[in-house]
């Protein structure tokens, strides 16, 4: 074929090698929107290997964690006079020895089977050097088959060893005790890592005792028609101390979940009222004492004495020692009686608090630092209204419309330190909010709180 | 070469004006790559885009020794290759015995557009215009050639003269074409 006739290849090249076409206009954004892509990709795989790594990291250490707390650490196996009796051979001599096994055990396997099998009864076992060989695969012992493996091999190698050079054996089958026995002081590393581990275990529970002074006041709102005859509000709080028994468990590695049982009481007291400060009941000379005196509206309605104060409307009971009723006063959309008395009034609620908290650790140290929040339920335990302070504090009568069961709210952090590896000392400072209106009444808004600084004393386990 | 070297280290920090830069640089010119090894220009462009996707993600690598085109070019070949390998699609053998007699000159391809050459390449079987490619256009051997697609040595001497052969056909009608229009236009 002649030369020309052939395509010519250069032609091509010099026609088409430097060819430039302009690509459609709209390629770069494409090419750009695709790295984008890439890059958002590229941090999703970031973000997921990551995740992937901690779950990776922890389903191991959780596996280490468990597989070691069902380790059994047996009595110390071989002592250092044991290990002293196992090693006078000669390093050389031992390799030699073991190399004669193995190739034994290799060349003969079928033989020796066939001789195992022939002296299953055999008292070969017993030697003592096989029972300490034994003894130490009961250190590692977790898949019995294997082991029965082992075993059956050494029991081979013995039966092969006795059958063809029976004044041997101890000599070959001795530097084999070196080879699985533990010394002393491993034994005494495994001991020492099993009791940490237990340890470990154990710190996952935590029961407490505390008991929080703390200062409690209360929101209150109330209708127009109940504020017009309602006693005066104190918004002075009062201070309490609460206590009770939290159990706490530790979910994950920096999370805690407490619940227990406290008792804990919510008061407010009540100032005297202005309500009847004015000329039509006191003369001038008389209004600075009257100040003094506890003087509100007052309902009598069924033979029943009611007042409106800042929690709701109390019951009495009575009428209280040292009080006045003054009766019949013309009062324009008032109660029309008066309880005269000298003594501040309170109303004062007992509750059961079984709180659901949760513990976030932030810290982790032998001075442990938590951020505390949860929910609680309350139920009221205790309703009791008293006029007058400490020891002269009479009991008047309860509070009406409250209800049984509440939910409040808590915040708050804790610092716990470690007195030892059972024993920790806590103090938390905790805020707790009322979120419902402890009153059932549409009139009345009363939704007490309490800061308390918790002290307590933990048991860990 | 300041600048160029300035505009591959922007490239690398994901300086979008700086990828603008690069791929006006070289778009044109890669593109005239793409289409030889693809079928069409829809393919070609994609070829494109997978290209400079890899040129902006592997920029860091790129160290400034030699020279950058033949650097992107590289890339723009391996993704037609990477592209081919995948696929490995099996095209029937095209009979070709009845044109080795047809007889054409230099000056016939010379008379035919680069354009038109462009087409009768893409017009190639994948296998056929690969091997085309590798051997005329990136100076390959048959050994690199055999390497790079994951066939024989043998198959690819005899891929390259079927190819030839096809391309003298596709050439001839062309050039018959030609000829045939020239006689309209006169």
């Amino acid at each position: 074929m002649n030369k020309k006739e052939q395509i010519p290849d250069k032609i091509f090249r010099e026609k088409l090698e430097g060819l430039t076409v302009p690509p459609p206009p709209d390629t770069f954004q494409k090419i750009q929107a695709r790295l984008k892509i890439k890059k958002r990709k590229v941090a999703i795989i970031w973000y997921r290997s990551i995740a992937a790594a901690a779950i990776i990291v922890f389903a191991l250490t959780a596996g280490w964690f468990f597989n070691n707390e069902n380790k059994v650490i047996p009595p110390e196996i071989n002592t250092i006079s044991e290990i002293q009796e196992t090693k006078p051979q000669k390093p050389e001599n031992r390799v030699e020895e073991r190399n004669e096994i193995v190739i034994s055990e290799t060349i003969n396997n079928e033989r020796l089977i066939a001789e195992a099998s022939q002296n299953e009864n055999s008292d070969i076992l017993k030697t003592e050097n096989t029972i300490s060989i034994m003894d130490e695969y009961v250190i590692t012992e977790k898949t019995p088959v294997r082991n029965e493996s082992h075993l059956n091999l050494l029991k081979r190698i013995n039966v092969f060893l006795k059958s063809i050079k029976p004044a041997d054996v101890p000599d070959l089958v001795q530097p084999q005790n070196n080879y699985p026995s533990f010394h002393t002081y491993e034994n005494e590393l495994i001991a020492l890592n099993s009791a940490n581990t237990v340890n470990k275990i154990e710190n996952k529970w935590k029961v407490g005792f505390s008991i929080s002074p703390g200062y409690s006041s209360q929101n209150s709102s109330h209708s127009e028609v109940y504020s017009k005859n309602m006693t005066y509000s104190n918004k002075e709080g009062t201070s309490d101390i609460n206590g009770g028994f939290s159990v706490e468990y530790k979910a994950a590695k920096r999370l805690s979940i407490e619940s227990g049982i406290y008792y804990s009481q919510n008061g407010q007291q009540s100032g005297n009222s202005p309500l009847f400060f004015n000329d039509q009941f006191f003369a001038s000379s008389e209004k600075e004492s009257a100040v003094d005196y506890f003087n509100t509206p007052v309902e009598i309605s069924d033979g029943k004495m009611l007042m409106n104060s800042t929690a709701g409307i109390i019951v009495f009971d009575g009428t209280p020692e040292n009080a006045e009723l003054s009766a019949n006063f013309d009062r324009n959309g008032g109660y029309s009686n008066a309880l005269l008395t000298e003594s501040e009034f309170s109303q004062v609620f007992d509750f059961i608090e079984i709180p659901v908290l949760l513990k976030y650790n932030i810290i982790d140290k032998k001075i442990a630092v938590d951020l505390i929040g949860g929910l609680s339920a309350n139920w009221v335990v205790g309703n009791n209204a008293y006029i007058g302070e400490g020891s002269d504090r009479e009991y008047i009568g309860k509070t009406s419309d409250i209800s049984a069961l509440n939910y409040s709210g808590t915040f708050g952090f804790g610092v716990d330190y470690a007195l030892s590896k059972k024993l920790s000392v806590s103090v938390e400072p905790r805020f707790n909010y009322f979120l419902n209106s402890i009153n059932k009444s549409s009139a009345v808004n009363y939704k007490p709180y309490r800061m308390g600084i918790y002290t307590g004393i933990n048991y860990n386990f | 070469m300041e600048d160029l070297r300035k505009i591959v280290e922007d490239c690398a920090s994901g300086n979008s004006k700086a990828q603008e830069t690069l791929y006006n640089m070289f778009a044109p010119k890669m593109y005239g790559v793409c289409l030889r090894y693809a079928k069409d220009r829809e393919e070609a462009e994609d070829n494109l885009q997978d290209g400079f996707v890899k040129v902006f993600t592997n920029i860091k690598k790129f160290r400034n020794e030699g020279s950058l085109e033949g650097w992107v070019r590289r890339i723009m070949v391996n993704v037609s290759l990477e592209k081919f390998r995948k696929q490995n699609l099996l095209y029937p053998v095209e009979d070709i015995g009845k044109y080795d007699s047809q007889k054409f000159s230099d000056e016939i391809i010379e008379q035919i557009s680069a354009d038109e050459l462009l087409k009768v390449i893409q017009q190639l079987t994948p296998r056929y215009k690969m091997v085309f490619n590798l051997y005329v256009f990136e100076g390959m051997n048959h050994k690199e050639i055999s390497e790079k697609m994951g066939i024989s040595m043998g198959t690819s001497k005899s891929n390259l003269a079927r190819a030839r052969d096809i391309l003298k056909r596709k050439v001839v009608e062309l050039y018959s074409d030609v000829k045939t229009n020239s006689n309209y236009s006169a």
